[in-house]
């Protein structure tokens, strides 16, 4: 009984213990952190932290570090033999990425309860013309990606970043490309697959395309993203409708 | 008076911009006319009249000692393949064992996309995990899972559009079938004549995955063959009739032909004496209704050893026009 009480105890502290601990870092670090991860780590560990697997950033529990000391000290040395490389950064830019990695979890407190998932939808399919370029369960193009379970795989705050600012947000994975045959055919297209040969994509018709790279004048792969920023385009309140819209989508199965 | 140049361009561009988006659609109509496109091949047997054969010429008897690779695409199996690729306008669609569809380039084997299914592990198939291949219809592709579900997917992107339990995995049912579409149907059977199913062939809305008919292949109570079912009370419940061949569809009789399994328990007939039907037969189904079971024959009467396989129906005759 004894014994129960105090991992009951230990449990309870732990939990206290660890929410104000974002409260020790500064906006202002925490927005640098911002930045300097979609530059430096998004294209590995992902917009939520969690895109490799057993990595979860946003627990703020890992498995080689405990302090911000040590967290700071591994994403300068990386971890030999892994993909993680080591970086270099200044003193004020790791008190930024280990503030934001710190808090990342917090930020996805913020937009929970918020907006109007129905005003949200009209707002995706009229005024945002959402659906020119995505697909939500059979209904718009595939251009872009398909929406149908985004609420299932990225945060509130994710989702609210990609609409403030697309291309900071755009994953490697969704990146367009250019290319142009050498009959000076332009075909612009998302990714699907590439290889050191060859590329596939979905064009700009919706059509799966092949291409074997020998046979292109040119291959750019474009890092702007052809989405709007919705910054200046929303209020603020229909963003959070967008949000509580899109994080209604959980996929078909 | 003539049209001025520019408009004529113009329509030209108009049409040239129409024309390759509706050929990415496989219709019904195109289906019903696969014949006429010998370059693809739209459905599990070729053509309706499941005769599985292609008129294409450039390969003949002559040049056919001089093939060599092209590609490879390795699977992530190493399961049998029993998958026939459908190809619709250079893309190819193939399953991968157990329950994987793709989509990959006919010309060079790269991969545009994969879906992955891991069927429940209740699923035990008889003898090998396999999948014979997909349906299409639109845009949208039919697969038909380990553990009995049916699942419509978007060729484009490979995205799940819906999934349907078409029977219990964990009773024994399995699918390896490739589907087949009908109008606005979609039509499976299932596997499973090795752990007492009662096999059954159904036809699902091709929009919604909702079920539109069962055609059990062993007649229950007050159905006609249900007397061929003697031995054990309870043995047309267990009697098999397993769908794992694609079956056929004549468009001027509305019917559709599938061969059906052995019976069971397939190596002790003591526990169902009589004809079984309709194990080891072919049945012919009103598409739309899966009534007037026209011309059902059994082709094995009373069989007390399994063969190999159901059977493939192929219509011959005035109203299919088809010569085998």
């Amino acid at each position: 009984m004894v014994r129960k009480c105090c991992l009951a105890l230990a449990v309870i502290s732990s939990l206290v213990g660890n929410r104000p601990a974002s409260a020790q870092y500064s906006q202002a670090d925490v927005e640098a952190g911002y930045t300097l991860y979609n530059a430096n780590c998004i294209t590995c560990h992902g917009a939520n932290g969690d895109s490799i697997p057993g990595v979860n950033l946003r627990t703020n529990q890992f498995r080689r570090v405990a302090t911000d000391a040590e967290l700071n000290r591994l994403i300068q040395t990386g971890i030999p033999g892994t993909a993680m490389p080591p970086g270099r950064y200044t003193t004020a830019d790791l008190a930024g990425l280990v503030a934001y990695i710190r808090s990342m979890r917090d930020f996805d407190t913020i937009a929970p309860g918020r907006g109007d998932a129905v005003h949200g939808q009209t707002i995706f399919e009229e005024k945002g013309n959402c659906t020119s370029c995505h697909r939500v369960n059979r209904k718009g193009s595939r251009v872009a990606p398909d929406l149908s379970d985004i609420g299932a795989i990225r945060s509130p705050d994710a989702l609210r970043r990609s609409l403030m600012d697309p291309t900071g947000s755009m994953l490697p994975l969704n990146r367009y490309v250019r290319a142009v045959t050498r009959d000076g055919k332009v075909i612009t297209g998302r990714r699907l697959n590439e290889d050191t040969y060859t590329v596939q994509l979905i064009d700009t018709e919706e059509r799966l395309v092949s291409l074997v790279k020998s046979d292109l004048r040119e291959y750019v792969v474009l890092k702007t993203s052809a989405m709007p920023p919705y910054k200046e385009k929303l209020t603020s309140g229909e963003l959070d409708d967008v949000v509580a819209y899109l994080r209604t989508l959980k996929g078909a199965r | 008076m003539k049209p001025p140049m520019r408009s004529v361009l113009f329509a030209v561009f108009l049409v040239s911009l129409v024309i390759p988006i509706l050929r990415a659609q496989v219709s019904n109509d195109r289906l019903l006319r696969s014949a006429d496109e010998p370059r693809n091949w739209m459905m599990y047997s070729g053509t309706y009249a499941s005769q599985r054969y292609s008129t294409l010429s450039q390969i003949n008897p002559s040049n056919v000692k001089n093939l060599e690779q092209k590609w490879i695409f390795q699977a992530e199996s190493l399961e049998k393949f029993e998958t026939t690729p459908l190809v619709v306008d250079g893309i190819m669609y193939i399953t991968q064992a157990p329950s994987d569809a793709l989509a990959l380039d006919a010309k060079t084997g790269r991969v545009f996309w994969i879906y992955r299914y891991y069927p429940s592990t209740d699923a035990r198939p008889c003898c090998g995990s396999v999948n014979r291949g997909l349906a299409i219809l639109g845009d949208t592709l039919f697969l038909a899972t380990l553990d009995a579900h049916l699942i419509a997917l978007d060729a484009k992107t490979g995205r799940p559009i819906w999934n349907t339990r078409v029977a219990n995995a964990s009773a024994g049912y399995a699918m390896t079938v490739a589907p087949l579409v009908v109008k606005d149907k979609v039509i499976v059977g299932v596997a499973g004549g090795e752990f007492g199913i009662r096999g059954f062939i159904a036809a699902y809305d091709v929009r919604t995955g909702r079920e539109a008919w069962r055609f059990n292949t062993i007649p229950g109570p007050g159905e006609p063959g249900h007397e061929t079912w003697q031995g054990q009370a309870d043995a047309w419940e267990h009697g098999g009739g397993a769908i794992w061949t694609t079956g056929s569809y004549d468009p001027a009789l509305n019917l559709t032909y599938w061969g059906t399994g052995n019976p069971g328990p397939d190596w002790n007939p003591g526990q169902r004496e009589g004809d079984n039907l309709y194990s080891d037969s072919v049945v012919a189904l009103d598409t739309d209704t899966s009534s007037g079971l026209f011309n059902s024959r059994q082709m094995i009467p009373t069989i007390t050893i399994r063969p190999k396989s159901p059977f493939w129906s192929i219509p011959i005759g005035t109203a299919a026009r088809a010569s085998s």
